[in-house]
């Protein structure tokens, strides 16, 4: 969105969205999404659902801005209430959803060209990782996921999980432990 | 770093997650619905911003600030549990530390058999099966006793809406010296958070409020015994 030839920036977004201009919040729509869709897939662990939780977190958030404060990251704000729409999916639905994370196949660019028997490997133990995060108990995952894999700082992780930061470090410090007796770790290799 | 969080930098690097959808052009037409499906919603958020004007509809704002009451001549329908409670927690330490606040329980009771927390806003809620002087919630019969314990903030003074219809009493009462609210008679609605979508049924309720803490005690029991438990609470250490 774009407003006498300069675009706005976010504090501006939020302000017109507040007062109920739906074009600002399109645009904060936009500039979000990936963000709220990848964190909702990560609690849900369904394309499909994490798209109705997305959705439907944006719609709720639109209404509560006049509660937003202003002055504050808008990001962790909107996690919260995406990983609240999420959780309470999770919940509803009553089952034990599995991430359907798949490790790309093609290798990094840029590094000096890795031997074909190096790739093979790598791709194996990122693959057994992946698969051991996939394992762990849902509280476990959740925060290792959010934290590690979708790389969302301490603060954000704990506002979509609804918990306070304290919690998050004791969750992440006792998640690892449990990662690491399924994995073999990479230095005692 | 560690070589395990070193490991799952590398794998955050190199993983394929599914393509983000257009969310845009789905939430946009979206973003008037609640007032045309909500209408209890926007009334409610009327009756609150309105204050002491709609004295007549939110009968009790003038008494707890963090929580509006409406009276209705119907209620919607509502399912008669909630959605969440929040993040189970193992005791009620741990939910006083999570949650953030001073967390008070009924001495008068048995300790809670769930704890869960919330921080957005922050709030703990104990629940207790039915037994002993709780009967089974005749909204939910697996339940004796609710407590939210819930603290609003400055921006966001109200954390919970009520609507009552046409066979429930609302009554002032005085909790162990705090100005409380008795909910009596046939079922009511409670909503949290300002989530409309959190609305459902609920039984007898007291209310009270207390050094920036809102208490909300459910139980299907007299208004009598609902103070002698008020009047229990005692504080957790965290």
């Amino acid at each position: 969105m774009k407003v006498e030839g300069r675009p706005l920036d976010e504090s501006e977004l939020l302000a017109r969205a507040t007062a109920g201009n739906q074009r600002a919040y399109e645009e904060l729509v936009h500039i979000y999404s990936e963000i709220a869709f990848r964190t909702a897939f990560a609690v849900l662990g369904s394309a499909a659902d994490a798209e109705e939780a997305a959705q439907d977190a944006f719609v709720k958030a639109f209404h509560a801005l006049p509660r937003f404060r202003r002055g504050e990251p808008f990001r962790p704000w909107l996690l919260a209430i995406v990983g609240n729409e999420a959780r309470s999916r999770r919940r509803a639905a009553g089952r034990r959803v599995r991430l359907e994370l798949r490790a790309a196949e093609a290798a990094r660019t840029g590094d000096a060209a890795p031997s074909p028997e190096a790739v093979a490997l790598a791709a194996s133990e990122r693959q057994e990782l992946l698969r051991a995060v996939e394992s762990l108990e849902p509280l476990d995952r959740d925060v290792i996921v959010l934290r590690f894999l979708l790389e969302l700082s301490v603060a954000e992780t704990a506002a979509t999980l609804g918990v306070v930061e304290g919690t998050v470090k004791s969750r992440l410090s006792r998640a690892l432990g449990r990662l690491r007796t399924q994995v073999r770790e990479p230095a005692s290799a | 770093m560690p070589e395990l969080e070193r490991a799952l930098a590398e794998l955050a690097a190199e993983l394929a997650w599914p393509a983000t959808p257009d969310l845009a052009a789905r939430v946009l037409p979206r973003l008037g619905e609640r007032r045309g499906s909500r209408w209890w919603f926007g009334a409610l958020a009327a009756a609150a911003a309105l204050g002491a004007a709609a004295a007549a509809a939110t009968a009790t704002n003038d008494v707890l600030h963090t929580v509006s009451v409406v009276r209705v001549s119907a209620l919607p329908s509502a399912p008669a549990t909630p959605t969440e409670y929040g993040t189970p927690e193992p005791n009620l330490g741990a939910g006083a530390r999570s949650s953030g606040i001073q967390l008070a329980a009924p001495s008068a009771l048995p300790p809670p058999n769930k704890v869960y927390s919330r921080t957005a806003p922050r709030s703990v809620t104990l629940l207790y099966a039915p037994g002993g002087v709780l009967p089974p919630s005749p909204v939910d019969p697996s339940v004796g006793a609710l407590v939210v314990e819930g603290m609003g903030s400055q921006n966001d003074p109200l954390i919970a809406g009520k609507l009552v219809g046409p066979g429930t009493t609302v009554s002032r009462v005085d909790v162990a010296g705090a100005t409380g609210i008795w909910i009596e008679g046939a079922p009511h609605e409670v909503f949290l958070d300002n989530q409309p979508d959190t609305l459902r049924l609920a039984t007898n309720t007291l209310l009270w409020y207390r050094a920036g803490v809102t208490y909300r005690l459910e139980a299907h029991i007299s208004e009598e015994e609902a103070l002698r438990i008020a009047e229990s609470f005692q504080e957790v250490k965290p």
